[in-house]
């Protein structure tokens, strides 16, 4: 009997699903995965209608149960779709972005800048925050040698959660024709034209700017430097891209018929971009920033979805109607990327198994909260423990500006752990190393999650 | 200047008479407080003695009689515990705490000895520069900046009779190196073609700062961007291609391959802006032959040559070195007159610079303030500049907005599709005017009443022609266009009209909302809330919102007579509409007026209007965020762009004389 097998026994055995916490550190058989996707929401979620307290689980206690063998009425009003992959899963409940916690800026100004980063936001001023380094999914590919190192796709728009090294914000390609054309360049293999000939060449102009880069870098100084040394190094790339981007064949999924789709039309060709992409080897790591949709799309009343709807989630029951409804429908369309990945057989399982699917958010709350982040890994099954909730009590308190929220775990010790779920072993620490407690000291954020592996 | 005389920080407050009688012992001349028998010391008074500065005021005194009063009037709404600063490191105690003065001043002291660009932290912060979420509390060279200025220097040089406040000498301003911006890229490559038609491409857009997409500081290269790049180069070559007599006179099938070389050399210098270097030459000009005798097209070979130009490095950024090789790191030195030319260019046309320009500087006539001036009046009669003044109106006044006007249809029934863009092109037209005009003014844009006569508008507005009424409309404020991109779809919001004004017109921006604010409206009630006004002025009396929505508030209701899509009414549900405000920062300060009209014809006659406008104008001239170094020049400009009633023109021109925009800071 494995582990998964053993909590669900005693689960139901014991007619209730509550399970004393236990270090779960990881085992020399965890077996890292090859691809990572972050799928980052926006607006939190309305916690009541996401959290699962099968039998009356405690607040103040560490516990998990196991996610199979829930009755569908047991499964909350957002996580519902989920049910079908129920032993792919793994939630955790009760991390915290205590980075934002302990900054003093709106809460909203910060949430996307530190939920991938694990740094403090900075206050730019006159702009948005951003952090002082790079985001996980950047720091994974600064290792990788696939065409694309990383991609990122934003649905209907959303500030993205991507920095690199120096903080600085790495943009979301919004248009999914233009995505389309740059994972599948039209092929001139045994075409004999200018334009064939032009295409054929592509990489001797990347070859000469970038020369003509070495040649002026040496003139400059400081930041000026910096930039164009950083612009050369993504000319090389991209010169590198294209070389092998015409040795590689990939089976193009259909190309979008416009820029502009309705929104379930528009999730499921990022997705597919994203599948396209990864099952392919152009990149390993993708994030989809899924921004806000029609309210059409959720038959929610008129208003604005931000402002009317997911600000007065905790205090008017109308919008949280609303945003339960936003929620449930991103947590479908979650499901459907899940199918996705679960349709392309890999290595004795599929390719979900290979693939670390992260669903996480800027917030927690439409009000701009940071404790209890609402976050759901699927797939990476060599490495995690899968199928179960896992729940981390607030016990720390943090030593807020505004207040003083008391935390589970910091975010933090989740992309060290997705760091290492990588591959990436040598990584303890993401974003800053300790936060302010508000009784004095400090809160370690390094090291990975306990009682998440295999 | 020299502060008063004083006689360090013991005069009262101090925990030992001995200590107070050495103060006095050292400045003979103070008063001596009436509590205090000199002749038998043998307590400490138990309160602080009156003042009297006499000739002599110390340490304490002049945080109390200057200092103090600027916290408790201004600072104190903010900046307390249960305030909306109260995040911060500085939270004052009021003045009904004991301890206000000890404790306030010990607070103040680490934020006034922090120096950054070369200025005290606390002097920026309250000017409102270095991102004070309070904005701008003090004006410069006011006697509270002066009282601000005195308390850092007796911070640097505690207990002295006489301290000298140095003249602060801020650092010069960085000039960061700047990247085109993608409408700079569009109009680049268009003057680089002329005739073709070239296809629309996308570059990622930068990061705004202030509104504006042309900010060096945070114009990151990215792999998107990068890529971007390579794609419009190949989109805008190939198109140029299909039309090669549209740009080269060359035969290209021959090939004339010396006709060819000399344009590539000449094509060169105008993408690079400045003649090229000899190695440059033989770069790309090698590289051409190589391409040639790869696949012996020289169709293919000069497409990828001109494609190699707009991927290099001196075409997509604007390198500038300046005039002095030996300067030292932080002086200024002026621009060489090829990088003077490119920001000319760059600022009056949002584009490369023409041959004439070029010229100029080949001759050296950009070396000085009157050639520049020659050049600046030519380029704004240029058509040229219209793309460059639509575009920073563009960001300045988020007019893209106007596209995403959204009204709930059940609401607004008589929103119609094409109406948006109709808004768009009145305000267009409006900006066009205030620039290029009869009336090139601020006045005019703020005020006049001209329309375009569009038939969908006219059933908004309530009134055909293009005449608005006297009565309702005054200038952009007033336009559909940005009524209706400040509004909701159901509700218009007083909050973000009342915040665009402070932010883009008197560059006063209030701080975000605290978190987890319960920002819920009041529901309809049919007796307490009736109008859009009690609802939001309900949502407003939390005494931890009161101190920014005043600010807010007071300029945003008084649009009030606006609905969601700029209809003006007099009537909100069923009720009269109050659009009753007052000013609450700037030279305003205390001023009330009722509704829109009034609102516009005071932001139109303020100076402190014009000072913002300045400012921004300026953020996108030189494409970096203003800075403490800028204040002079700022100051300068702003009453020169007051005394001329506003004009346009002769402020742009005037930016482009100043030295910030002749200069560049070595580094």
């Amino acid at each position: 009997m494995n582990r998964r097998q053993l909590l669900q026994a005693l689960g139901l055995a014991s007619g209730s699903l509550f399970l004393p916490s236990r270090a779960h550190a990881t085992s020399p058989n965890a077996v890292p995965a090859r691809r990572i996707l972050f799928f980052v929401g926006g607006h939190g979620t309305v916690y009541d209608q996401w959290r699962m307290r099968p039998g009356g689980l405690p607040e103040d206690q560490d516990w998990e149960f196991a996610l199979p063998g829930l009755a569908p009425s047991e499964w909350s009003q957002i996580l519902a779709p989920l049910q079908p992959y129920a032993d792919k899963l793994l939630v955790l409940d009760g991390l915290a972005h205590a980075t934002s916690i302990i900054t003093a800026t709106n809460e909203h100004d910060e949430g996307h800048a530190t939920c991938l980063s694990g740094h403090l936001p900075v206050i730019v001023d006159g702009g948005r925050a951003r952090p002082s380094g790079a985001s996980l999914d950047q720091i994974l590919g600064s290792n990788r040698t696939t065409p694309f190192r990383t991609l990122e796709y934003t649905f209907r728009g959303g500030w993205s959660p991507c920095f690199d090294a120096l903080g600085q914000e790495v943009p979301l390609e919004g248009n999914p024709v233009a995505a389309w054309n740059r994972l599948f360049p039209t092929g001139t293999a045994g075409l004999d034209s200018t334009e064939a000939r032009v295409q054929r060449n592509q990489h001797r102009v990347l070859d000469l700017a970038a020369g003509r880069f070495d040649a002026l870098i040496p003139t400059l100084s400081g930041a000026d430097r910096v930039k164009l040394e950083a612009h050369r190094d993504l000319v090389r790339d991209l010169e590198s891209q294209v070389l092998a981007l015409q040795d590689l064949v990939c089976a193009p999924i259909p190309a979008p018929q416009s820029q502009w789709l309705d929104s379930l039309t528009g999730m499921a060709t990022f997705q597919d971009l994203a599948v396209a992409a990864l099952s392919c080897g152009l990149t390993d790591i993708v994030t989809i920033r899924a921004g806000d949709i029609d309210n059409a799309d959720i038959g929610a009343p008129a208003g604005n979805l931000h402002n009317d709807y997911a600000h007065n989630a905790e205090i008017d029951p109308a919008a949280a109607v609303v945003m339960t409804s936003f929620h449930h429908w991103y947590a479908q369309r979650f499901v459907e990327l899940l199918d996705k990945l679960s349709a392309i057989p890999e290595g004795g399982g599929t390719m979900l198994d290979h693939t670390i699917v992260v669903w996480t958010n800027e917030l927690s709350t439409g009000s701009h909260a940071h404790n209890d982040m609402p976050i759901v890994i699927a797939g990476g099954s060599g490495f995690f423990d899968l199928g179960r909730w896992v729940r981390w009590a607030p016990v720390s308190a943090i030593d807020g500006p505004w207040s003083s929220p008391v935390i589970g775990q910091p975010h933090n010790k989740l992309l060290v752990t997705l760091a290492h779920a990588m591959g990436e072993t040598g990584i303890n620490q993401v974003g800053v190393q300790n936060v302010a407690l508000d009784a004095g000291g400090t809160l370690d954020c390094t090291g990975p999650l306990d009682r998440v592996c295999v | 200047m020299t502060a008063a005389p004083h006689c360090g920080a013991t005069a009262y407050g101090a925990p030992m008479r001995t200590l107070f009688l050495l103060a006095l012992v050292a400045c003979k001349s103070a008063a001596v407080p009436d509590s205090v028998d000199t002749d038998t010391p043998v307590e400490v008074p138990p309160t602080p003695p009156p003042i009297d500065p006499g000739d002599c005021v110390s340490d304490a005194e002049q945080f109390e009689i200057s200092v103090s009063p600027i916290l408790q009037g201004d600072c104190i709404s903010c900046h307390v515990v249960g305030g909306i600063a109260e995040a911060t490191r500085h939270v004052l105690h009021p003045s009904t705490e004991a301890d206000h003065l000890t404790h306030n001043r010990e607070v103040l002291r680490p934020l006034a000895l922090e120096q950054l660009d070369g200025s005290s932290l606390l002097v920026q912060k309250a000017l409102g520069q270095a991102g004070h979420g309070g904005g701008v509390r003090v004006a410069l060279d006011s006697p509270e900046h002066d009282a601000l200025r005195e308390l850092v220097a007796r911070f640097v040089t505690p207990d002295e009779c006489d301290v000298e406040v140095p003249v602060e000498t801020p650092d010069v301003p960085p000039s960061p190196m700047r990247r085109l911006t993608e409408s700079q890229l569009r109009n680049t490559v268009a003057d680089l073609f002329p005739g073709v038609d070239l296809p629309t491409f996308e570059v990622v857009n930068d990061p705004l700062v202030h509104g504006y997409d042309n900010n060096a500081s945070v114009q990151a290269p990215t792999a998107l961007l990068i890529s971007e790049i390579r794609d419009m180069s190949l989109a805008v070559t190939t198109a140029a291609m299909d039309d090669p007599a549209a740009w080269i006179t060359c035969d290209l099938d021959l090939p004339d391959t010396p006709c060819i070389h000399d344009f590539l050399l000449d094509f060169g210098d105008r993408a690079f802006r400045r003649p090229l270097t000899t190695d440059e030459e033989t770069v790309f000009i090698g590289f051409y032959d190589a391409m040639e005798a790869l696949d012996g097209d020289p169709r293919a070979a000069l497409q990828l040559t001109l494609q190699a130009y707009l991927n290099s490095g001196p075409f997509l950024y604007l390198p500038e070195y300046g005039t002095d090789p030996a300067a030292l790191p932080g002086e200024r030195v002026a621009l060489s007159d090829y990088e003077m030319a490119s920001r000319l260019s760059y600022f009056l046309w949002n584009s490369m610079p023409d041959d004439a320009l070029m010229t100029a500087a080949e001759n050296g006539e950009l070396a000085t303030e009157a050639g520049i001036e020659v050049q600046a009046w030519r380029m704004l009669a240029d058509p040229r500049a219209e793309q460059s003044v639509a575009n920073f109106h563009r960001l300045w006044l988020e007019l893209d907005e106007i596209a995403h006007i959204a009204p709930d249809p059940a609401t607004y029934p008589q929103w119609e599709a094409g109406m948006a863009e109709a808004a768009r092109d009145e305000v267009d037209a409006l900006i066009w005017a205030s620039a290029f005009g009869p009336t090139p003014t601020l006045d005019h844009l703020l005020l006049d009443r001209t329309t375009s006569g569009d038939p969908q508008l006219a059933t908004l507005y309530g009134t055909g022609g293009t005449e608005l009424s006297a009565a309702e409309r005054a200038g952009f404020f007033t336009r559909v266009g940005w009524l209706g991109a400040t509004s909701h779809p159901v509700y218009a919001s007083p909050i973000q009209r009342g915040v665009f004004v402070l932010e883009r017109m008197l560059c006063v921006p209030p701080p975000a909302p605290p978190a987890n604010i319960n920002t819920t409206l009041p529901e309809d009630d049919p007796v307490d809330i009736v109008t859009n006004r009690d609802r939001y002025e309900a949502h407003s009396t939390n005494p931890t919102c009161f101190g920014c929505h005043e600010s807010i508030d007071g300029i945003g209701f008084g649009f009030e007579n606006y609905d969601g899509v700029g209809v003006y009414r007099t009537v909100d549900n069923g009720e009269p509409v109050d659009a009753s405000g007052q000013f609450v920062t700037g030279d305003l300060d205390g001023t009330a007026y009722e509704g829109g009209v009034a609102l516009s014809t005071l932001l139109a006659g303020s100076e402190s209007v014009h000072a913002c406008v300045t400012r921004q104008w300026y953020r996108y001239a030189l494409g970096r965020s203003d800075a403490p170094g800028d204040e002079a020049t700022l100051a300068d400009l702003s009453a020169a762009y007051w005394g001329t009633g506003g004009e346009l023109p002769q402020l742009l021109v005037d930016i482009a004389r100043t030295e910030s925009f002749r200069t560049r800071r070595a580094e």
